[in-house]
């Protein structure tokens, strides 16, 4: 964190050399966040380039993170996917895949993978805004309850009811008889 | 959570964790966004700092430490009587400074008979003295002189008399004008004579509706030949800018002789008093001195009565004392000639006898020997070949002059 606080000090003091570093430090991450939502490298990119401008015109007007930049990162890449999937007309095919058994987890063929993938990111996409980052930050990214709190700007406790919401919500759209799963 | 739920959950996971494997990231485009971050972050850094320059802030430290010295005194009460103290005289100097510009405002409008009216001199020998370019200087010349003339308008049309002072004023701010065109050079000149030449005309035009509408007033005859004589100067200019120079020179250098000669004081004792004053006969012909002593031909009565007109060989420009200092006693000995107890004599050289120009004279070429015009006075020779001082008188300070050459 400290090294962050250096960072973010040489940030507002528009330092080159930190502003690279922050770059270089979190554009993989955001990156990997906007491709596993989104499954699209060029809007992924786009998505980067416009968080890091994005926290440039912030700092230009003396507003932006005072501590935790990272959390302010995803923050205005979350903002920016939602807007989005604002655009985006809603996923047209029903979503009633059923889940498939682990066995078939492991696919034969790359096509199905990236089918299996575009259902999962359609059924996020169908999540509320909160419900799919806090789901994504939860088990895509791997943060735990008190950093994606961080992130969204709410308490812990909202954090999980968020996630117990949102997995709901993804039972309900990839399960279509919850019957299969007895 | 139920059993049921566990797996359900796991199996979810499972399927995130597929999303998890994503395309790796292009290095060129990671370099390319880089590149456009770092030069994005340059411009505004770049921006900030035009911002942050000296000059940029000075006005903002200012007026943040203005606020802090109102936030301090607005805390510490022993300050107060100091700041009062303060407010006070900035609210005293407001209103000085803001009723001496009403007063100059007010007094624009001024006629010499109003009191503001010397308000009104002194702010415009101000603003002439503030213009540093010389076309600024010459524009308000001559915007001065068009005032002259629509104070002497307003005082004709209310049957006001008119003092001398207006009229000389006049002649001084056209005279002013003419001596910056020459001054100027090439086009410069051309264009400030063109401009001067405009004025006058449009004086002239004003002199001349004033005299046709009230032909009772003889001074506005004089105030034309004045303003003719200028023109005839512009003309000259224009078609013979040496010449004009010439003209232009000289009478600077005879209105400098004057100013030096006789600083501030009348030639004679009889200033301040009418321009009807005894000149002494004059010892010679052509120094018919101070105005319209006859010609050695004329009658040795009263010679050399009137003022102005001398036969000296120059036009005197109006010398810049008040006109109560160019008061007419009795004429200039032959020792001053030309110089006169007019406003402005002017003599005219031998060559062109019998004209003369006073303050207001002007003699008449041969063909017209001995005829001039003084301030309120004529004079005639009675030899054409001899010049004769045109009586010409002008008014000394609450006097008139009504010189009569003889």
């Amino acid at each position: 964190m400290a090294d962050n606080l250096t960072l973010l000090q040489g940030a507002r003091r528009f330092d080159m050399g930190a502003l690279a570093e922050i770059y270089d430090t979190f554009s993989p991450a955001i990156y990997r966040y906007a491709m596993r939502l989104l499954g699209d490298t060029d809007v992924a990119e786009e998505c980067v380039a416009e968080t890091f401008s994005r926290f440039l015109m912030a700092l230009k007007n003396g507003k932006g993170p005072r501590e935790h930049l990272q959390a302010y990162l995803y923050r205005i890449a979350h903002n920016w996917i939602t807007d989005v999937y604002r655009r985006k007309p809603p996923p047209s095919i029903p979503l009633n895949t059923e889940i498939p058994s682990e066995s078939e987890i492991e696919p034969p063929n790359l096509l199905t993978q990236e089918l299996k993938r575009q259902s999962v990111r359609d059924a996020l996409a169908l999540l509320t805004p909160d419900q799919r980052q806090v789901i994504v930050l939860k088990y895509l990214e791997g943060m735990d309850h008190s950093e994606i709190a961080m992130v969204i700007n709410k308490p812990v406790g909202a954090v999980k009811a968020i996630q117990h919401r949102g997995m709901q919500a993804l039972r309900r759209l990839l399960c279509s008889e919850e019957g299969d799963y007895s | 959570m139920t059993h049921l739920d566990n797996n359900i959950e796991n199996r979810i996971k499972i399927l995130l964790e597929g999303l998890k494997e994503i395309t790796p990231r292009d290095t060129q485009s990671v370099a390319q966004s880089r590149a456009r971050f770092l030069a994005q972050a340059e411009l505004i850094a770049q921006e900030l700092q035009s911002k942050e320059s000296p000059e940029s802030n000075w006005l903002k430290n200012r007026l943040i430490d203005w606020m802090k010295v109102i936030q301090n005194t607005n805390q510490r009460k022993d300050r107060k009587p100091m700041i009062t103290t303060l407010v006070s005289f900035l609210i005293t100097m407001a209103m000085i400074l803001g009723s001496a510009g009403a007063t100059v405002f007010a007094a624009q409008g001024s006629t010499p008979d109003d009191p503001l009216y010397q308000v009104k001199m002194l702010s415009e020998e101000l603003q002439l003295k503030l213009a540093f370019k010389e076309q600024t200087q010459l524009k308000l010349a001559l915007k001065f002189a068009d005032n002259r003339g629509e104070e002497i308008a307003t005082l004709v049309e209310e049957s006001q008399p008119i003092p001398a002072e207006v009229q000389v004023r006049m002649q001084q701010q056209n005279e002013f004008a003419l001596q910056l065109a020459a001054g100027m050079e090439g086009a410069a000149m051309h264009q400030a004579l063109e401009q001067i030449r405009t004025a006058l005309q449009q004086q002239e035009r004003m002199m001349a509706q004033l005299q046709a509408a009230h032909p009772e007033e003889p001074i506005m005859e004089q105030i034309r030949l004045r303003i003719q004589e200028q023109l005839r100067l512009v003309e000259m200019g224009l078609s013979d800018p040496q010449g004009f120079l010439v003209q232009i020179r000289t009478r600077s250098q005879i209105r400098n002789e004057i100013q030096q000669g006789i600083p501030g004081e009348p030639p004679d004792p009889g200033s301040g008093g009418n321009g009807n004053g005894q000149g002494q006969p004059p010892a010679e012909p052509p120094q018919g001195a101070n105005g319209t002593g006859p010609g050695p031909q004329g009658p040795q009565v009263d010679p050399g009565s009137g003022n102005g007109t001398g036969p000296g060989p120059v036009e005197t420009a109006p010398p810049p004392v008040p006109p109560g200092d160019n008061g007419n006693g009795p004429g200039q000995p032959p020792e001053d000639p030309g110089s006169g107890n007019g406003d402005s004599g002017q003599g005219q050289p031998p060559e062109d006898p019998g004209s003369g120009n006073g303050d207001n004279g002007q003699g008449q070429p041969p063909e017209d020997p001995g005829s001039g015009n003084g301030d309120n006075g004529q004079g005639q020779s009675s030899s054409p070949s001899t010049p004769s001082g045109s009586g010409n008188g002008d008014s000394g300070d609450g006097g008139n002059s009504n010189g009569n050459g003889r």
